[in-house]
């Protein structure tokens, strides 16, 4: 390695924003960390806490420092094959990433960059969390052409062919452009009143916090001439709330996902969206493990479907770190499926007797501590619930692809190609032997899929298949 | 199936399943104890009646459940697949192609030193806890079984085409020049293991130079 001869690259002056802001962020995370120890110090030193403006500058500067340093410290080298990045303050770091380890290339644009016509280039590697690499303030161009260029190099020897199919100009193989109404509908069917569940959980998970709410509460009431009047009062209140949380989803993901654009040339898959910043992030089909439709209760209503396309690598990232298809309709999910090579599906239940299962024991436990009526009202919802289970799941083996799909109220549907499976687990317990029924779960580099209570010669036929295929075939999976 | 050649671990692995109960509940039965003599306020009784659980589940665990486990414990080598299967009453078949594999290691606790045990560790792609663990087995069978998979992996020829791919036509085209740079990557992968079958216990190997 002459690694004198490399030449080192620093970023503009204006990537210090970016520094900035990441180490506003690093610190945000931090204090609120160590949110104990600083109400301890809060009790503590309590005539002390007039110095606090000192200790708010003192952690600005302490900021700045740190931002200018982390700017100073970050350089990197573009290779042919390879990108290295050397960053760090204390803890130097170099970090080499061959490009086809590269599992998704994005480009950002944040707002603050704009003006200035740069970007921030991120590229994530297969490996476990956080060795992913950030190049915050490439030139727009330099980012957009390395995307394409990074996601070329799987097979160094053979671009040539590629590159001519790759110009700019020419036709995408597949393209995918949501209009802005598809787009409103991103944020309806994102499930908000989740976001209203943890805003109450939250509320009341604190003791301090949930009393405060409670006296709030009675004190209110009792302003009020009827009990009547107050309630339709806070009913008002809380329709507004929804409202405004579900207005703030809508116009979030509107933000997010205004414009969307996907495009499809040879193997490389790309997509753009954005209002205010701007995101693009592409991948490779050949570095595809796993696709996931999802639904949720609003979606089913609308009859919209989300997808999402899982690499090896990060199973416990975020979702919005994933390359996802906000909203489809029934053509566009047709359309995509059939781009994507999906067969059709041909779906198989699994044996009824999973709908009793975790049944019995809340039944009787709800039976025993409250009454006999309890348990039995339990039993029902348990029975209902597990039985939409039972009528949703389903999972499908033809075509090379192995799919598993699931849900009580939203459905997900998972497939896989089978090929790239990395290992298969079969299992059953005395009270599943009894019913001749065995457990199958397919791991993929990009998440799991179950299939519990199969007969049993259909389960090792399906586990037979899978390894015999996978065996056999010596092309890349990754 | 019958056709499998199920082939089980060393006997002495139930005793090692059984000093690991016998660790796990001791701990337990120890508190009890304590807890019978020195926490006044506790009728004495409850405290014993839990010892006595106790002492009663690990006899079992101890008597019945280690031996057949261990009966169970075992694992299939076929010519392109690994299968290990445990469990006493919960029973697990896990299987892992040749192909798929990232890198292998042996691993050798204390116990397992005293009891001239060792564990074959499987890697693969899968993510968190997706690989595959074979207890009980005899140092030079686990060297044995490594060294084997090793050179099945490195005379493995990885083809240059994609299993999901879009693009079918520049496949075709491109067969000939990928055959050249196979061989250079098979090349560059034996020379590799070849350094690193030298060291032998608790020792990692990379079989094989796969894209992660």
């Amino acid at each position: 390695m002459k690694s004198d001869a490399l030449d080192w690259q620093r970023l503009p002056l204006v990537s210090l924003i970016f520094f900035f802001i990441s180490s506003v962020r690093l610190t945000v995370k931090h204090l609120y960390n160590a949110l104990p120890g600083l109400v301890a110090v809060f009790v503590g030193l309590r005539n002390l806490l007039h110095w606090w403006p000192v200790a708010v500058g003192v952690i600005f500067v302490v900021l700045l420092v740190a931002t200018f340093l982390r700017y100073r410290r970050f350089s990197y080298v573009l290779e042919p094959e390879r990108i290295r990045v050397r960053q760090g303050v204390f803890k130097r770091s170099e970090l080499n990433l061959d490009y086809d380890r590269i599992q998704q290339a994005d480009i950002r644009r944040p707002i603050w960059f704009k003006p200035f016509k740069l970007a921030i280039l991120q590229l994530q590697s297969a490996g476990s969390k956080g060795s992913e690499v950030e190049v915050a303030g490439l030139d727009d161009d330099l980012a957009e052409r390395l995307q394409k260029d990074i996601l070329n190099t799987l097979k160094a020897t053979d671009t040539d062919a590629e590159a001519a199919q790759l110009d700019p100009n020419a036709q995408a193989d597949f393209e995918l452009i949501l209009p802005r109404a598809e787009i409103l509908r991103v944020g309806l069917i994102q499930n908000a009143l989740l976001v209203v569940g943890v805003l109450a959980a939250l509320l009341f998970s604190n003791q301090f916090v949930s009393e405060y709410v409670i006296d709030w509460l009675e004190s209110f009431v009792d302003g009020f001439a009827s009990l009547w009047q107050a309630v339709v009062i806070l009913v008002g209140f809380g329709v507004v709330a929804l409202i405004l949380v579900l207005l703030g989803a809508v116009l979030f993901f509107y933000n997010q996902y205004y414009g969307y654009h996907l495009q499809r040339n040879g193997d490389r898959v790309a997509y753009k969206a954005g209002l205010i910043g701007s995101l693009s992030r592409s991948f490779r089909i050949p570095k595809l493990q796993l696709i996931e439709f999802r639904q949720g209760l609003i979606a089913r209503i609308l009859q919209r479907w989300q997808l999402r396309i899982l690499q090896a690598g990060g199973i416990n990232d975020k979702a919005e770190g994933r390359f996802t298809i906000p909203v489809l309709n029934r053509d566009n999910r047709e359309l995509v499926s059939a781009d994507l090579q999906l067969p059709t599906a041909h779906w198989n239940r699994v044996h009824k007797i999973l709908i009793p299962r975790y049944w019995l024991i809340p039944s009787v436990a709800a039976g025993w501590i409250l009454n006999p009526w309890a348990g039995i009202g339990v039993a029902v919802a348990i029975l209902l619930l597990r039985w939409l289970w039972w009528r949703n799941f389903a999972w499908h083996y033809q075509g090379g692809w192995i799919a598993v799909k699931s849900g009580v109220i939203g459905v997900s549907e998972r497939w896989a190609p089978a090929a790239k499976m990395q290992r298969i687990r079969i299992s059953s317990n005395p009270f599943s032997r009894l019913f001749n029924l065995r457990a199958l779960k397919i791991d993929t580099a990009g998440g799991t899929l179950s299939i519990p209570c199969m007969p049993k010669e259909q389960a090792e036929r399906l586990q037979q298949d899978i390894l015999a295929l996978t065996a056999n075939n010596n092309k890349r999976w990754m | 199936m019958s056709d499998i050649q199920w082939i089980p671990v060393e006997a002495s692995y139930k005793n090692q399943l059984r000093f690991g109960n016998t660790v796990f509940l001791g701990c337990f039965f120890i508190a009890a104890i304590a807890a019978a003599i020195w926490i006044d306020k506790l009728p004495t009784w409850i405290p014993i009646a839990i010892a006595a659980g106790i002492f009663v589940l690990w006899f079992i665990l101890f008597v019945f459940w280690a031996p057949a486990r261990c009966r169970v414990t075992s694992y299939a080598l076929e010519t392109d697949v690994v299968r290990f299967r445990l469990g006493a009453l919960w029973h697990r078949e896990t299987s892992v192609t040749h192909n798929r594999l990232q890198h292998l290691e042996i691993e050798r606790g204390p116990v397992e030193r005293m009891l001239g045990l060792s564990r074959l560790k499987l890697f693969t792609a899968g993510g968190m806890g997706s690989d595959l663990t074979i207890p009980g087995l005899a140092p030079a069978v686990s060297e044995e079984i490594r060294n084997n998979l090793i050179a099945k992996i490195r005379d493995e020829v990885l083809e240059d085409a994609s299993i999901t791919s879009s693009v079918d036509a520049a496949e075709s085209e491109s067969a000939e020049s990928e055959v050249n740079e196979n061989e250079a990557t098979a090349e560059q992968t034996e020379t590799k293991v070849a350094s690193d079958t030298n060291d032998n216990e608790q020792a990692s190997d990379s079989p094989k130079a796969k894209p992660e």
